[in-house]
């Protein structure tokens, strides 16, 4: 990739980069070109640190996909991650080519902000295994959602103290951890919560 | 919904008939006859064969006419045909490829086939059924094309983005110009223009026998879709749980195309879409009347308004500390003659403790990865000679 391409499709955006002996891949952002001469540089803004500047190298930057998790979490909060297909030229992750939501933004919840700069969680993001195991993390007071797949998620109720059982950004169910129970109330998702539950191994909770 | 279909509802320019008597003259003697079986003989299609290093015709295109293409480079250019009836599919794209391309043609990875299916003629309950069954299978169109186009921006599939959430909106043709856009896979778009709707997943390739099967297979959504009604197709595509319920659903779609699709891990491949089309054109007034009950006193409101304020305190406590820290002494280092000690310059324990405070979900690994970075970022600095770059910026160059 030379120089100018890689400015016309990751300025303003948001990739991953591998630094030296860093196992794990970094989300930064591209803001601005430093030096368009022999050394070529740009600004990264990573989330945590203070801005980086790097040197345009192909071996550098190794990561250009977009986050393959579509349901992830941060600060324990739930998002879906989106791919909007605009006219636009950019690779990298920015709003003209994707988008990032609250499933429970569209209810009148208390405002939950967010940007791109919370994507380093999505590539970041591990489901829980089970629901047993989703449960007990949903007793961090921060903890509002723990995601089961990429669709199924669990919180705490809405109108009683009830589990709920979420499909992306509708609720489907109850979960009931002490008869290991899922009380499917939109039944045309009974099946795949009964697939689920075969495929992660929990065959001893019951679809009703 | 309206029974009419769409050439009733809206007015269309005429199909634009291409010279093919002047085309059959010009291939006998230079192109066998067509064999190919395609599944609708009364289908029409229109082909958009994008090429780099593109050059002039060889030869008179007939059915075929050049248009630029600002995606591509090196003299890239895309070939349009003229609607083609099924009977002229075959002997257009061996014209184009045998005789109108030069040999020097480039299908880079820039470079992608178009076709766009005839629905003139359908009402919108059969679109309403292409739009299901299409996103049934959908995996299993990109698995046949099989060079990862899933992934290019300009084929995004419907898996992956949210057009089909505000399908239950759709009762009139409104739905297609409002909702949709241009650059998914399975693109509606066309529908209000050319009456078409557009596959977008080929890749560019010289395998016209590839093409041919590709068309097929649109051809075979399109009958299934003519034939089914939306309502018993989201019946069907409702009642798919078992292995044998997807093979044998594909197998009722595709026929005798079934054996050009990758069949291993139908269900796998399926199911995600399957249960988006569920989601999306039932009635789940469960989420609705929980959502109507949202008070002050739900326990995830009040949990939400907890969490906030437990946040505020947290960052408050956190602000400027660890990782801002660990790059003061990074500008610091610069200073550092000699490669530094460890036990006495880089306290990794201290580090660690609080890089794991910072990122409660990190596992053990994580934290080691990104302090083993740090580390050798620090050292690295610790070994260079002083710099002039301001000193709370670090410069990584790989090389």
């Amino acid at each position: 990739m030379t120089w100018e391409d890689f400015q016309q499709h990751y300025k303003d955006t948001y990739f991953r980069i591998a630094l030296p002996n860093l196992k794990m891949k970094m989300v930064v952002y591209f803001s601005e070109v430093v030096n368009e001469g022999r050394s070529r540089s740009f600004v990264a803004k990573t989330e945590k640190m203070k801005d980086l500047i790097l040197k345009f190298d192909t071996a550098l930057i190794t990561d250009f996909v977009m986050p393959s998790v579509r349901m992830f979490e941060h600060e324990g909060l739930i998002y879906i991650f989106d791919r909007l297909p605009n006219r636009q030229w950019s690779r990298g992750c920015c709003s003209k080519n994707s988008r990032i939501y609250s499933p429970l933004g569209k209810a009148g919840i208390p405002h939950i902000s967010h940007d791109f700069s919370i994507l380093q969680s999505a590539w970041d993001h591990a489901h829980t295994p089970t629901i047993i195991n989703a449960v007990a993390k949903l007793a961090d007071p921060i903890q509002i959602g723990v995601t089961l797949t990429n669709h199924f998620w669990i919180s705490e109720g809405i109108k009683d103290v009830n589990i709920l059982l979420w499909y992306n950004s509708g609720a489907i169910g109850y979960v009931n951890t002490k008869k290991r129970e899922i009380e499917i109330r939109f039944a045309v998702l009974a099946q795949e919560v009964q697939d689920y539950l075969f495929r992660s191994k929990q065959e001893d909770w019951h679809v009703i | 919904m309206s029974s009419k279909t769409l050439e009733q509802l809206q007015s269309y320019k005429a199909l634009a008939l291409a010279p093919f008597e002047s085309l059959d003259v010009a291939v006998k003697g230079i192109l066998s006859d067509p064999t190919y079986q395609f599944p609708n003989p009364d289908g029409w299609v229109g082909i958009e064969v994008e090429v780099e290093n593109a050059g002039r015709a060889i030869v008179e295109p007939y059915v075929w006419y050049q248009k630029q293409d600002g995606s591509l480079r090196n003299h890239g250019t895309e070939w349009v045909s003229y609607p083609l009836p099924t009977n002229q599919i075959e002997k257009s794209l061996m014209w184009l490829y045998r005789c109108v391309l030069h040999s020097k043609v480039d299908f880079s990875v820039r470079t992608s086939i178009h076709i766009h299916l005839n629905v003139r003629n359908m009402t919108l309950d059969q679109i309403l059924s292409l739009i299901i069954v299409y996103m049934a299978v959908e995996k299993l169109m990109f698995k046949f094309e099989g060079t990862g186009r899933y992934k290019s921006i300009f084929c995004v599939p419907l898996e992956e983005c949210s057009l089909l959430d505000t399908l239950n909106t759709y009762v009139e043709q409104r739905f297609l110009v409002e909702y949709w856009m241009k650059y998914t896979a399975f693109n509606l778009c066309p529908i209000t223009s050319f009456g078409t709707i557009e596959f977008r997943h080929m890749h560019g390739t010289k395998d016209v026998k590839k093409i041919m099967d590709w068309i097929a297979l649109i051809q075979r959504l399109e009958m299934y879709a003519r034939t089914t009604p939306s309502k018993e197709m989201l019946e069907r595509v409702t009642a798919l749980n078992t292995n044998s319920m997807y093979n044998y659903f594909v197998r009722d779609i595709f026929r005798e195309h079934f054996h050009l699709l990758n069949s291993d891990n139908l269900k796998d491949d399926m199911e995600y879409n399957v249960m988006q089309i569920k989601y999306s054109l039932s009635n789940n007034s469960f989420s609705k009347e929980l959502w109507i009950n949202l008070t002050d006193k739900s326990p995830i409101y009040k949990k939400i308004k907890a969490r906030q304020g437990i946040l505020k305190k947290n960052i408050a406590k956190l602000n400027d500390t660890l990782i801002q820290n660990i790059f003061v002494d990074l500008s610091q280092a610069g200073t550092t003659p000699a490669t530094p000690s460890l036990s006495d310059d880089f306290d990794f324990a201290s580090r660690w403790q609080t890089i794991s405070h910072q990122h409660p979900n990190w596992n053990e690994d994580q934290v080691n990865q990104f302090l083993d970075v740090i580390y050798h970022e620090w050292l690295e600095h610790s070994q260079n000679e002083p710099q002039d770059e301001p000193q709370n910026i670090i410069l990584w160059d790989s090389r």
